[in-house]
């Protein structure tokens, strides 16, 4: 068993990781709050753990977020969005929409107090989004 | 909907049509399945035996206890497709059928927590973390600068891949299995 590590800037924020298929290949997203208004998503392929370019985001958000603790990644036609949970328990759900110049936003909700969210499915994004979320009791 | 005294221990697709959740209760684990489509319940089994963390992968689900009989971890493992056959995704009624269980002993002096990251259980104390293999219960030890905060690991037939945070860094890793 070994570790290879995975190129990745300092930071002192948490970093959440998510997989998601992006033209019938996994690629593997790893999140990280940025500012309370922003969002990095850096997207990195599975077998070279290069950094993907087209596919790496840098999100601004409308609503204050304070941490990120999980988060589930979600491509459709290789647009490619997160949906995010904070250490502080409260659960967002987003949409992501990319204007025309290519900049990235999310319009995040609280939902509902959780006692700790332990799993989210996202089922047929972007018709239905953010359908299944279980807590610890 | 769960009882109030269970603790959900994995939830994840299973198929194209169904969720799996596995959920612990006083002296046993339950496992469900629920079609994606309506969100009815499908199947359930239950199993004796004391579990803190579940994952699922190949098809096997590994329940572990790593907190009760520290410092050595219990795995046990089950076979989800035993008719690959069935019309809706390989379910059955059938009984889930055990591959048995291993007892694996992690080099931690004491427990801090353990982060499932299929098909690893990787536990943490101090700087120290050790990362087991449940299908084939080999483990690995390593050292980090300072004692670690936080794990998040993503696991898929592709990548398992583990960030570990502690004070003044944060470090990803790909876990892999040495080839040879």
């Amino acid at each position: 068993m070994e570790l290879i590590p995975i190129p990745y800037p300092a930071t002192s924020y948490f970093v959440t990781l998510s997989q998601a298929i992006v033209d019938e290949n996994f690629v593997l997203f790893v999140t990280r709050l940025e500012t309370a208004h922003s969002i990095q998503m850096d997207a990195f392929s599975t077998d070279k753990l290069e950094k993907i370019e087209r596919l790496s985001l840098h999100v601004t958000a409308k609503m204050l977020i304070s941490s990120l603790a999980l988060t589930k990644t979600f491509c459709h036609a290789a647009q490619c969005g997160v949906i995010g949970f904070t250490k502080d328990e409260l659960f967002f759900g987003s949409k992501l929409d990319i204007d025309s110049q290519g900049n990235a936003q999310i319009t995040w909700t609280r939902q509902e107090s959780l006692a700790s969210t332990l799993a989210v499915e996202t089922v047929d994004y972007p018709r239905l989004a953010l359908v299944l979320f279980y807590s610890v009791h | 909907m769960l009882e109030s005294n269970t603790k959900l221990l994995h939830l994840g697709n299973f198929g194209d049509k169904h969720v799996l959740s596995v959920s612990s209760h006083q002296d046993h684990v339950k496992v469900r399945t629920y079609l994606t489509s309506n969100g009815i319940q499908s199947n359930e089994w239950s199993v004796k035996l004391k579990a803190e963390y579940a994952t699922v992968f190949d098809g096997i689900l590994y329940l572990t206890d790593p907190v009760s009989i520290f410092p050595t971890v219990s795995i046990s493992s089950y076979d989800l497709n035993p008719n690959k056959n069935d019309e809706e995704d390989g379910l059955s009624n059938e009984v889930l059928q055990s591959l048995g269980t291993k007892q694996i002993k992690i080099a931690l002096d004491k427990l801090k927590f353990c982060e499932a990251v299929a098909p690893y259980l990787i536990c943490t104390y101090g700087k120290k973390v050790s990362i087991v293999h449940l299908g084939n219960a080999n483990v690995m030890e390593t050292n980090f600068e300072n004692e670690v905060d936080e794990i998040s690991g993503t696991s898929s037939h592709n990548l398992s891949a583990a960030a570990f945070k502690g004070s003044g860094f944060v470090k990803i890793y790909k876990i892999s299995q040495k080839q040879g």
